[in-house]
């Protein structure tokens, strides 16, 4: 599949239908997610209504993982087949994990404060998100800083695939170090650990973001290959000569 | 093996002939440690609680920032070019250098640290932990300076971004080694925290260093 898509007129054929796809799936399911979190589901025994924080920051951080992952997937590609196509997924799915990382964080954070009593915490999912978001930023700074594209596009590539081998590190590491917030739930033996009153609307809006990280990825790749055609485009014009009297 | 022993003797005769800039690093440690105790008040009992990771704070930091020293005067002569296209493996060459740096960047600190450690109050026995700890992790930064180095080689003033790159990738290594330092004040040489901090200085070598040769070959070849 990868090798049919590494054709940009074949990919450019495959996304103009799955774009308009993911982007109504995303909505969608953001906008009867967000019902069901708010309205409809009830507050849970110990958190209050503080758990409908649940259904943003869940999904949040698991489209910043799910983009690095593919991230760094797409540099592998550039980095052995040096194919453009996957260097412009690598960059586009960058600024949307980033976003999301940041969006975990912050919501991590308005959740901690009526949850343990405090904004922050030097916890271990806390700081390896916020690592997390250091590596998107060095990474997207790295596309900004160099001028020649296709040596800024291995670059990037080694210094992502180099982040990616790190992340388990670094997870494992501040894991040893410290650990206030609660091990995962959904995943754990006996999943999932929670009723399905908060299960099915997390579930919806975890597939909603996940279409949005889509549709962003998506559209990023298809704005640059327009960007590509056009400065590829031999512009040819007629050489204009004017005579000024003067 | 000759091309390494060749880089590493050049790149340390280098060093020492042109005005002594290694010792640099060394003194960058003497006032970030200094300021670091004027800020905290000058506390004896503070800073003796803090004297460990104030010592690899300032160590970490002075390693980080003289990554510009390791390619970039070679890449601006064009004698990083004249040694790939002589055929050396960018990773021997890559090796060389990390040694040489390992030499210039990270024995003039060894050195300060005892210095260092008389202001910041510390006892005999922590200095050991603090000098066996970064002893073990001395490397590992090292391979991860140079791989900021050799992305950066062709680039002036890429500082913060070579710092905000490769920070990332420190954070471990600073986690196990206050932990091995901990560690070693209580249980001595069997403390796990040493074997992991050992282990894991061994896997960014393995990684820091491959990558260093494949960022040092795209800065190398013509585009």
């Amino acid at each position: 599949m990868i090798s049919y898509l590494a054709n940009p007129a074949r990919f450019a054929r495959v996304s103009k239908w799955l774009t308009p796809i993911c982007g109504a799936l995303a909505a969608t399911c953001i906008a009867v997610g967000t019902y069901m979190g708010l309205i409809s589901s009830p507050p849970a025994d110990l958190h209050g209504e503080g758990v409908r924080m649940l259904y943003v920051h869940v999904p949040a951080a698991w489209c910043a993982l799910a983009a690095y992952t593919a991230l760094a997937a797409c540099s592998f590609i550039s980095f052995v087949w040096r194919h453009p196509l996957a260097d412009i997924g690598a960059r586009s799915l960058a600024v949307p994990g980033l976003i999301f990382a940041l969006l975990c964080l912050a919501t991590g954070s308005l959740w901690g404060r009526p949850a343990w009593g405090t904004w922050w915490q030097w916890d271990a999912r806390m700081t390896s998100v916020l690592v997390l978001a250091f590596i998107y930023a060095g990474y997207l700074l790295l596309w900004g800083v160099i001028e020649d594209k296709r040596k800024a596009a291995r670059l990037a590539s080694i210094v992502a695939m180099v982040g990616f081998i790190n992340i388990p590190i670094i997870k494992f590491s501040v894991d040893w170090w410290n650990t206030l917030h609660q091990s995962a739930s959904i995943s754990q033996p006996g999943a999932p650990g929670m009723p399905a009153e908060f299960f099915i609307p997390l579930l919806t809006m975890m597939t909603g973001y996940t279409a949005l990280l889509a549709w962003c990825a998506l559209r990023g790749v298809e704005a640059d290959l327009v960007k590509l055609k056009n400065q590829r485009a031999p512009k040819t014009a007629p050489a204009a000569i004017e005579l000024s009297e003067g | 093996m000759s091309a390494f022993t060749a880089i590493l003797t050049r790149d340390i005769r280098l060093a020492f002939r042109t005005g002594g800039s290694w010792i640099l690093g060394a003194v960058f440690m003497i006032l970030f440690i200094s300021l670091c105790a004027i800020a905290l008040g000058g506390q004896m009992s503070e800073l003796r609680r803090l004297g460990s990771a104030l010592l690899w704070l300032a160590i970490v930091f002075s390693m980080l920032l003289s990554f510009a020293t390791i390619f970039q005067a070679d890449f601006r002569q064009g004698t990083l070019t004249q040694i790939y296209l002589s055929g050396t493996s960018p990773l021997i060459l890559v090796l060389a250098k990390w040694a040489a740096f390992l030499c210039l960047g990270f024995l003039p600190l060894v050195i300060v640290t005892p210095v260092m450690s008389t202001v910041l109050g510390l006892n005999g026995k922590v200095l050991l932990a603090t000098l066996l700890t970064l002893g073990l992790a001395a490397p590992a930064l090292a391979a991860y300076v140079t791989l900021a180095g050799a992305i950066f080689c062709a680039r002036t003033g890429a500082g913060f971004l070579a710092v905000l790159l490769v920070t990332p990738f420190l954070v471990p290594l600073l986690i196990f080694g206050l932990e091995a330092s901990q560690g070693f004040l209580i249980q001595g040489w069997s403390a796990v925290e040493l074997r992991l901090l050992a282990g894991l200085s061994l896997l960014s070598i393995a990684i820091g260093l491959p990558a260093s040769a494949a960022a040092l070959r795209v800065n190398l070849e013509p585009s």
